[in-house]
């Protein structure tokens, strides 16, 4: 439900004032605005422009989504039938037109960030890279080309994604491999998958998890360091982040015998990711920070007290009251440490 | 009525226009620095990260403040749940006046700190309230509407607005529902008349110069206008009145005044795209996009014209045209609107983007591909089917 107003909300409402030129009317009296700007501004507002550039791009979007969505569903239909080779062969020859337009389009590769020549070219760049990984998926699936090699028929993709991701320079497509490196190595890190489950039941998938994140936060920080498209280190930094930091989490919810241990190695993780934030002045990075802290100190905490109620007889009233205290004192203190870091850091919304 | 400082809200307003003008170089910054240093703001309204994150602060600290309270005051003797739901309201009720002596003293607008008392304060009130009442789904549609509106016209908050035209809605529901009868059949057409009147009695109300309450007047148009096509949308229509009015319909039968709904639900999105286009409304062409496709849906529910694939792809191939053709043509501007961006750059922008790509596209390993997309994808025009 939340969901479905957040999206409401951000779709109709997010569209902001119109320019209204009565109040430099106002302003022009009072002296703050001259009769040549006044002039101008009545201009532009009569000849205002509104831009659709968002909604065409959430069309593309959606036309890829479709798109790639029902050829892929065309394949699996037909898997058996004469048709499946035709479709297949229709897939590679657009996959291998549209890497071609991109390429002759591009700007000269470089390892600085490179502009987007058109709108079109981000989405035909796309189309051909899901079209790309169908194929291979399907050929896999159709001839055994790897064989029984299975990890070999996700690494190759995973590492073509990665390939375009650099040369053409695509953050949506750099995105797409990183979930792929996730789901290559057995876990999926989508970002809903992250966000929603906390805790995975699974120790290697815990120890895979630490590993990933930490490695993708080092890729980060190598990224920006060497200038190799410093502008994907966000991207590498923001799925390491929360990868590495749930892992820990979970490592703490599910081997709770050693919960210490893990917390042990949390707080540097998190600690890191908050001087980051601070160099930075990311806001982002340092709520995040912030929040998972605050859970792995509250699930310390509140071990503690149940530790106290087992060892003191009669203390749980007693505990379950300071228990409330902590968290109505907690949330006051990280609201106050939100709002003071937020004027501290000024500028809004740098992420 | 409104409880952030008016003459701080106007200010703002001034700020943000200035810097619009400003972003297409009319004024020069030195005039536009001037008029800024004349018009302090003082609001307090940290950007959407800092939102979110003060939100979650004081959901959690209300809440917990909440269980502290039942658990001084409700001991093994409160049983009834008069009693309870008074014991919540008062809570409701205190925190409100303390939430917004904060506001006031802090000058917090939309800093997610007044969000969550918001909420938090009308959950308990409307929950205390119920309990206490043990009030009937009427009542408590109309206590929505009431207590929403209230919360719109002190908080001009945007969620408000939807709970309170909801309220509306499901309290003309019930209501039809206790009449019976005639009142009761033609309830799609009440709904629709009530809501495109709010529709059409807030656009009146629209000032042409700077308002206080546009952000909330924006939101009630948007949603009146989609729950006037949810009300009239055959899908709909046709399966509340299966599910809720007990119709049986054989095969091949149709519901009465089918034909009246079918026109609707093809009028509707066309209308908002035409008026869309000469009013020069972006809101109007989002509106008519979304029921565009729900219309889509519904037609494809009924009439299974293609297979699902090739439904897919030639959506697809359509979409993609459709946006090229825009891009195209709107090059240079052509009827107000324009292809290409007129704001700078948005970083975060570009970042959220991509996780849509990489949520929406990962692995495309087979079988999973025919649940993700069949389902999911129309899940926009399904989502306001569920009324």
């Amino acid at each position: 439900m939340l969901d479905l107003i957040l999206s409401l909300h951000l779709t109709f409402c997010y569209i902001g004032s119109n320019m209204d030129s009565s109040i430099f009317e106002t302003l022009h009296q009072q002296g703050f605005v001259s009769s040549e700007h006044l002039v101008k501004i009545r201009d532009a507002e009569k000849n205002k422009l509104i831009s659709v550039h968002w909604e065409i791009k959430t069309l593309l979007y959606l036309g890829v989504l479709f798109f790639s969505g029902g050829l892929g569903l065309l394949v699996y239909k037909n898997i058996d039938s004469i048709g499946h080779a035709v479709v297949l062969t229709f897939i590679a020859l657009l996959s291998t037109f549209g890497f071609f337009y991109c390429t002759r389009k591009k700007q000269p590769f470089t390892f600085l960030k490179a502009e987007s020549p058109h709108i079109l070219y981000d989405y035909l760049l796309l189309l051909s890279c899901l079209l790309m990984v169908t194929f291979i998926g399907y050929f896999q699936y159709q001839y055994q080309f790897f064989g029984n090699r299975y990890g070999l028929a996700s690494f190759i993709p995973m590492l073509l994604l990665f390939v375009s991701a650099y040369f053409y320079d695509h953050l949506g497509v750099l995105s797409m491999a990183i979930t792929n490196l996730g789901a290559w190595l057995g876990m999926s890190i989508t970002p809903l998958t992250l966000a929603r489950n906390f805790d995975w039941n699974t120790e290697h998938i815990v120890y895979t998890g630490v590993a990933l994140g930490t490695f993708l936060i080092v890729i980060s920080l190598w990224s920006e360091w060497k200038n190799i498209k410093a502008h994907f280190a966000f991207t590498y930094f923001n799925f390491g982040m929360h990868l590495l930091l749930v892992s820990l989490l979970a490592g703490m919810f599910d081997m709770s015998n050693y919960y210490l241990l893990w917390f042990i190695g949390f707080v540097p993780a998190c600690y890191f990711v908050y001087h980051r934030a601070v160099v930075e002045k990311s806001f982002y990075k340092l709520l995040f920070a912030i929040l998972y802290g605050y859970v792995a100190l509250s699930y310390v905490l509140v071990r503690w007290m149940s530790w106290l109620e087992s060892k003191i007889n009669d203390a749980d009233v007693a505990l379950i009251y300071l228990g409330f205290f902590y968290f109505i004192l907690s949330a006051a203190g990280m609201v106050m440490l939100l709002h003071r870091m937020n004027k501290k850091f000024g500028a809004d919304d740098r992420i | 009525m409104i409880v952030y400082d008016k003459t701080k809200l106007h200010n703002l307003f001034i700020k943000e226009q200035v810097g619009k003008v400003l972003s297409r170089n009319i004024l020069s910054p030195s005039e536009a620095s001037a008029i800024v240093q004349a018009h302090p703001v003082g609001l307090y309204s940290p950007g959407w990260i800092a939102r979110f994150g003060l939100f979650i602060a004081t959901s959690f600290g209300l809440s917990s403040a909440m269980g502290m309270y039942m658990m001084i005051f409700m001991s093994s003797e409160v049983e009834s749940n008069k009693l309870i739901g008074l014991l919540i309201f008062i809570f409701g009720a205190a925190a409100w006046y303390c939430g917004e002596i904060f506001i006031k003293k802090n000058a917090h607008f939309r800093s997610g700190v007044d969000d969550a008392l918001l909420y938090g304060t009308v959950g308990a009130i409307m929950g205390g309230l119920v309990q206490m009442l043990n009030a009937s789904e009427t009542i408590f549609f109309l206590m929505a509407a009431c207590i929403g509106m209230l919360a719109v016209l002190r908080y001009n908050d945007r969620i408000m607005v939807l709970m309170s035209l909801v309220g509306i809605g499901g309290f003309v529901f019930k209501f039809s529902f206790f009449l019976g009868g005639w009142a009761k059949a033609l309830l799609p057409i009440e709904l629709f008349l009530v809501y495109s009147a709010l529709f059409f009695g807030i656009r009146q109300s629209r000032k042409k110069t700077y308002d206080i309450y546009e952000a909330s007047k924006q939101m009630s148009e948007v949603v009146s206008l989609i729950l006037m096509y949810v009300a009239v949308n055959y899908y709909v229509v046709r399966e509340a009145s299966v599910e809720l009015m007990d119709l049986s319909l054989k095969a091949g039968q149709d519901i009465p005044l089918g034909w009246l709904f079918w026109m609707l639900t093809g009028i509707m999105p066309l209308a908002c795209f035409y008026f869309g286009v000469r009013k020069n409304n972006i809101m109007l062409l989002r509106v008519a996009a979304l029921f565009t496709a729900a219309t889509i849906c519904t037609i494809r529910y009924y009439y299974h014209v293609l297979p699902v694939e090739v439904a897919m792809l030639l959506g697809g191939i359509i979409l993609i045209a459709i946006g090229w053709w825009l891009l195209v043509y709107l090059k240079e501007g052509k009827g107000g609107f324009v292809s290409h961006k007129t704001t700078p750059e948005d970083e975060a922008m570009k970042q959220l983007e991509s996780l849509v790509i990489a949520e929406s596209f990962h692995a495309a390993p087979q079988s999973q591909t025919a649940d993700r997309f069949g389902g999911g994808s129309f899940g926009g025009g399904g989502a306001t089917g569920d009324y």
